[in-house]
């Protein structure tokens, strides 16, 4: 009784009031952070959906509404395939994802071993990530070019490789082994860390009873490896919805094969279309926050298990 | 009763006082000389201007800033910024936040959204006011250099001058100065079209590039010998047919060598429209309203470009273009014809003509019926309409435009120049005689600058018909309010190329019916936002 008296005469302290105060006044810049760079931008993005709206506007408010007219020019205007095309695109690029946590495996593996001059290959791996992205791009024009390495090592073999970068059915491809390549050392060195976080008993263990080293990586390392998967396969499908820079280095901003939905959220702003940039908008946001959410369900799911 | 009378006195006298000073200022008005304080003398001196461009262009541009600074008393600080997609987004932003420098960018495309959406100042006042001290119906007490925009081609002034109301490019107020007027004409490398001569590849009675005709069928081998015959001449242009033999004669492998020659290298995005236009075809209707691609003309212009890349082995493949560009390729002199641009003439100077002997052409025309057109450009220097020095900025964009040489004594040079310190040499001198970048902006330079045979090329005419109207069309986009319906039409234009490997997706007459619909309806949308716009 006593104590809970003691409690309450601190709780209504001046002391306690003057805490909160500073409490308070520290998150203040955050919180004034947050509602203005996100929680406004958000709700005028939301607003702008049903405005005609110019970015030369003085305000939002000042825009005239316009019902669902976005909506119908976004989806459903005879240009509104290209939006579609600009969906798939960003979706058929994002295949990278797999086949760079694939192979992240699998170097992150090989790195994992004791052998001579491990950390030179690690480095290696690593330059990439830490490169330019223009180098990078400029790079990657040269090896794809019809005469570029990558049609000469072909032709070694008699095989006349195609203009990666030109033709319809390969352009995409070529951005996909651009993004797996610089996204591969980042991916390598989280792996790497996942690995060398396993205790070296759980494979002695299956050593004792006969595992095949298949049958270890299977039943071991791949579960015990799933909280990073988890994080490169949320943070690749954040980063993918949004890519921008790569295909617009590649290909520039003409080219409608390779445009992705930020690069089309990008010709409506240009254009000063800010109404229908905001509806792309929002459903890139709602695609993006429903597949994470499923990955958190399922995730949650697979815990409780 | 007395308070009343006071009043009325005090009316009277101040009715009186009124009349007075209005009869004295109309009697001013009739001897034609009112002397003002010039408003840029109150005027911040200090302006800002933001320019896009590097190299030459740049360092041009920065001396005439330092001589605009000493002529004006004035202070003008300029950003550059080299990327292009980045410098107009950057502006775009700034003009939205109203945060916009002093002076600008615009082109024949942009000045209409800057009229509409207030970003753009209305010049004519101000360009009125510098004329009237020209013609001495102001004076003023100081010796600033005052420019007549009439002086500037009428041809590059309509690109901004445009009219809200009408929404109607081409009439109306002035927005903007134009900075440059350019255009790509047909290029040709002398020293390959020998070596196609050498090999016999020429075809026989096919005039060269350099030859000139006159109505009775005489023909001149050069430009001087067609000069001195005192007719009226015209250079070669080839049909498309000539141009296509022409282009196959220069595509080879020198054996001694092994260098690979190709007769022409040409980018779509430039140079397809010349086909288009020669064939009789366009993008647009002439009011703007309708897309004409389905139109017979065009498909066959466009048929005819593509089939010179893919069809007549005369051409640099687009794809071998990703490895060495075309541009690459001319300047090693591995290219026979290629649109030069009038902006890339002192790049080429600077060239051994042993690699790149140099001259300039028409573009090719479809027949000998047709009329040859190509690409014309143009960009201008916008005033920021909440700029605090509207009557400085202009004369900025005046100056870069259109300035010659003027005495200054506070113009001085740096020591290891030959420059005569106390004149600023102005923009005809560096843009066009120093650094040879661009064409003059003034009827009268472009005249001395045609007249002068100590510049390159030699048929510099060309240049002139393009810019002046008759054979320069501009870009396909600039003539709408924004460029989504071109973003579509060109965003997929791969479907009627392919690389070695595949065949093209579709047609050009398959691709036209296919994007026609979605073209249209950008194109509408775009009148819908310019006639919303205009009534800001």
């Amino acid at each position: 009784m006593e104590t809970v008296k003691i409690s309450n005469k601190i709780k209504n302290s001046g002391l306690r009031r003057e805490e909160n105060l500073f409490g308070y006044l520290f998150v203040l810049p955050a919180v004034i952070g947050i509602l203005l760079f996100i929680a406004y931008p958000l709700f005028v993005s939301f607003i702008g959906m049903f405005l005609d709206w110019s970015k030369y506007d003085n305000s939002v408010f000042q825009a005239q509404w316009n019902n669902f007219e976005n909506f119908k020019q976004v989806f459903g205007s005879a240009f509104g395939k290209y939006f579609w095309q600009s969906l798939y695109n960003t979706v058929f690029i994002m295949i990278g994802i797999p086949i760079g946590l694939v192979l992240s495996l699998v170097f992150a593996m090989l790195l994992n071993r004791e052998m001579k001059g491990v950390y030179i290959y690690r480095v290696l791996f690593y330059l990439p990530v830490v490169s330019s992205l223009v180098a990078v791009c400029i790079m990657w024009q040269k090896l794809l070019a019809p005469d570029g390495v990558l049609n000469s090592l072909l032709g070694f073999f008699g095989i006349k490789g195609p203009a990666w970068l030109v033709e319809e059915a390969t352009a995409k491809w070529s951005i996909i082994f651009l993004t797996v390549w610089k996204g591969l050392g980042s991916s390598i060195l989280l792996y790497l860390a996942g690995l060398q976080g396993i205790s070296k008993s759980y494979y002695e263990a299956a050593e004792v009873d006969g595992s095949g080293a298949f049958n270890t990586f299977i039943k071991i390392t791949v579960p015990l490896l799933y909280p990073t998967t988890f994080y490169l396969v949320v943070t690749g499908v954040i980063g993918g919805m949004q890519c921008y820079v790569e295909p617009q280095l590649l290909y520039g901003s003409s080219r409608l094969d390779t445009k992705t939905v930020v690069g089309y959220i990008f010709g409506k702003f240009g254009d000063d279309y800010l109404g229908e940039a905001s509806v792309i908008s929002w459903f890139l946001a709602i695609i993006i926050f429903t597949i994470t959410a499923i990955q958190f369900i399922y995730n949650g799911r697979r815990e409780k298990r | 009763m007395k308070k009343r009378t006071l009043f009325s006195v005090f009316l009277t006298f101040v009715m009186f006082v009124t009349a007075s000073i209005s009869l004295f200022a109309c009697s001013c008005g009739g001897s034609n000389k009112i002397v003002l304080k010039d408003p840029s003398e109150d005027e911040n001196k200090s302006i800002k201007i933001s320019l896009n461009c590097e190299g030459d262009v740049r360092a041009s541009y920065e001396i005439l800033i330092e001589e605009f600074n000493a002529v004006y008393d004035a202070n003008v600080t300029a950003s550059f910024t080299s990327d292009s997609d980045v410098y107009w987004q950057q502006l775009d932003s700034a003009i939205s936040a109203k945060n916009a420098p002093d002076v600008f960018y615009c082109d024949p495309s942009s000045v209409r959204q800057f009229a509409n959406k207030n970003g753009a100042l209305p010049l004519d006042t101000y360009l009125q006011y510098e004329i009237d001290i020209l013609d001495g119906k102001v004076s003023v007490n100081n010796d600033y250099p005052h420019i007549d925009y009439h002086d500037i081609l009428s041809e590059s002034i309509k690109y901004y001058t445009y009219n809200r109301e009408t929404c109607t490019l081409g009439d109306g107020t002035i927005y903007a100065i134009p900075k440059d007027a350019s255009g790509y004409a047909m290029g040709y490398n002398k020293n390959v079209i020998n070596k196609a001569v050498l090999m016999g590849r020429w075809p026989e009675n096919l005039l060269f590039p350099w030859q000139y005709t006159d109505s009775e069928g005489g023909v001149y081998d050069d430009y001087a010998s067609a000069k001195a015959s005192g007719k009226t001449v015209s250079q070669v242009c080839y049909t498309w047919q000539q141009f296509v033999s022409a282009c196959q004669a220069c595509q080879f492998t020198e054996a001694s060598t092994g260098t690979k020659y190709y007769g022409t290298g040409l980018l779509d995005e430039w140079a397809m429209h010349s086909w288009i236009w020669t064939a009789g075809g366009d993008y647009i209707s002439a009011d703007g309203t309708t897309m004409t691609i389905k139109d017979e003309k065009f498909v066959q212009g466009l048929q005819e470009f593509v089939d010179l890349h893919l069809k007549y082995d005369a051409c640099q493949p687009y794809e071998d273009s990703l490895s060495s560009s075309h541009y690459d390729k001319w300047k090693n002199g591995q290219v026979a014809f290629f649109s030069v641009g009038n902006w890339d003439i002192g790049a080429y100077d600077a060239i051994d003509s042993s690699i790149l002997d140099y001259d300039v052409m028409p573009t090719p025309k479809k027949d000998a019926d047709s009329e040859w057109y190509t690409y014309r450009g143009t960009l201008g220097f916008a005033v920021n309409k909440l700029t605090q020095s509207p009557t400085l900025a202009t004369r900025l964009a005046l100056w870069l435009s259109a300035s010659g040489e003027v005495s200054n004594e506070r113009i001085r040079y740096s020591s290891d120049s030959d420059l005569t310190d106390g004149i600023a040499k102005g923009a005809y001198n560096w843009l066009t005689k120093i650094k040879k970048v661009q064409l003059p902006n003034k009827t009268a330079d472009l005249n001395t600058y045609l007249a002068d045979d100590t510049l390159r090329p030699t048929n510099k005419q060309v240049y002139a018909d393009i810019v002046l109207g008759s054979n320069g069309k501009v870009y396909p986009s600039a003539r709408t309010y924004n460029d989504e319906w071109w973003e579509i039409f060109y965003g997929s234009i791969g479907k009627i190329w392919a690389g070695e490997n595949a065949e093209p997706e579709m047609t050009v007459r398959e691709y036209v019916e296919y994007i026609n619909d979605s073209c249209q309806e950008a194109l509408t949308k775009s009148i819908r936002a310019e006639q919303k716009d205009s009534k800001r």
